[in-house]
């Protein structure tokens, strides 16, 4: 057994070291946490929906509408679904310095097959006004480090963004499904790294379009022109700097 | 190795956990089904929109404008939860402060009453205090027992700073400790508290300084 500490704090860091920002959600309670988080959309007649999840494990779930470019996501910022893209607030954590853990799961439903062309994904995501789409953060003026699922990928993958740019899709050679899965993120101080489910899947290392703005968690789903509902869910996050 | 529970990190299964209570201090807003938030005119209780900034209280620019968060009841009052023992309880939390010179008083830690302008006489508590009338420059350690307290006497060996520190204080059943970074810095043996307690952060001002201090940290629990 590993050894038992009369605190938190002393499980994480022994009381000579100041920790830094950290952060936990275990999403579960009988309704949405809203001091928290909030639901955030960019065009308000296509917002989908954010519920806590009535299952084992459930988590939250977040659906689309069976819409074209349907979408919702979950941050920090108060609710959003006037169809202004918003800015998160706060953005405590650092993106030269910090880590950003998940559990995870990509739900399609309505018989909505891989194929369909959306996107769903968590991460840090910090910066200027469309920080709270959250979805992959590649406006300008925003920068961030997702994992995300595209139907036609074919596996999971992630990205680094900053500005307009972008690290590329990194695959993570694990073909997609609708399993939960364990998604860590790693900013450093000059690079990115991604573990899916404790491997590392940046075997080569992120090293440019590394994000430069103080970062938030944004959980999101979106998709296309296909029919049907997309969604995810999330029963776990954790965020600290290092 | 690691544990299969939560509860297994502090204790075996055959033992009873007591009260443990954490706050993270990030995301979009203050819990305020946890906290009760206060403050008179120009005062700000927040999330700081900085790395680390956790939440932040700031009172106004009038000497004795204030600031802080409780566990509910009304100001000056007892706290309307106060879950913690007078002499079997510790609170860490990390917290940074402006100034010394910037605060009439400030008061972090444990107390029976809902108010951040450090402990008085008609209360229990154990708390953190920084002030410009204290002209030492440490921080302090203040004890009340509801008849009287401890005022300056328990002074730091540490200067304070403007830096982030994790602050601990534990009410024993014959003293109160405080350590910064982990270093036993005060301990008090006189006027210790004899009343249960909530967990109060507060500051109030000096003269025309805007006091403000930023909390990331907090956990309390009962020994």
């Amino acid at each position: 057994m590993p050894t038992q500490q009369d605190s938190l704090y002393e499980h994480l860091h022994p009381l000579t070291t100041v920790m830094k920002q950290h952060f936990v959600e275990n999403f579960s309670g009988g309704t949405l946490d809203t001091f928290r988080w909030n639901r955030a959309t960019y065009d308000a007649t296509k917002s989908g929906t954010v519920a806590v999840a009535d299952e084992v494990n459930g988590g939250i779930k977040l659906l689309t509408l069976d819409e074209d470019y349907g979408h919702v996501w979950y941050a920090f910022q108060t609710e959003q679904l006037n169809g202004l893209e918003s800015t998160l607030s706060p953005q405590h954590f650092s993106p030269t310095g910090s880590v950003f853990i998940d559990v995870f799961k990509h739900t399609l439903v309505s018989g909505v097959g891989q194929s369909v062309l959306s996107s769903g994904g968590a991460g840090l995501v910090g910066g200027g006004s469309s920080a709270g789409r959250g979805d992959q953060g590649s406006a300008a003026g925003s920068s961030g480090f997702s994992h995300y699922c595209r139907g036609n990928f074919g596996s999971f993958s992630a990205k680094t963004t900053n500005a307009g740019s972008d690290s590329g899709n990194i695959s993570s050679g694990v073909t997609y499904d609708n399993d939960w899965h364990c998604n860590k993120l790693e900013l450093k101080s000059s690079s990115a790294d991604w573990t899916l489910d404790g491997v590392l899947k940046t075997t080569t290392a992120i090293t440019t379009t590394l994000p430069d703005d103080d970062l938030a968690p944004v959980i999101g789903v979106s998709k296309w022109t296909q029919s049907g509902v997309v969604g995810v869910q999330c029963n776990y996050v954790e965020c600290y700097n290092t | 190795m690691t544990f299969d529970s939560v509860y297994e990190m502090f204790k075996p299964l055959d033992e009873l956990r007591n009260q443990h209570f954490w706050d993270w201090f990030s995301g979009y807003s203050l819990d305020s089904k946890r906290w009760t938030s206060y403050g008179n005119t120009g005062h700000t209780v927040a999330m700081d929109d900085a790395v680390d900034g956790g939440l932040y209280l700031q009172a106004g620019t009038s000497d004795n404008d204030y600031a802080g968060i409780g566990f509910g009841g009304t100001l000056g009052n007892d706290q309307a939860v106060r879950p913690f023992s007078h002499n079997s309880s510790k609170i860490i939390f990390v917290q940074k402060f402006s100034a010394n010179g910037e605060y009439q008083a400030s008061a972090s830690g444990f107390d029976q009453k809902l108010r951040g302008d450090a402990l008085g006489a008609a209360e229990s508590g154990a708390i953190l205090v920084t002030s410009v009338h204290n002209g030492s420059g440490k921080w302090v350690l203040r004890t009340g027992n509801g008849s009287d307290y401890s005022g300056y006497t328990y002074v730091t060996s540490s200067s304070m700073d403007t830096d982030w520190h994790v602050f601990s204080i534990e009410c024993k059943s014959s003293s109160a400790e405080l350590t910064i970074d982990g270093v036993t810095e005060a301990t008090s043996t006189t006027y210790l508290p004899t009343a249960r307690m909530g967990i109060s952060f507060g500051i109030q001002s000096e003269g025309s300084a805007t006091a403000k201090t930023n909390i990331n940290y907090c956990e309390a629990y009962n020994t």
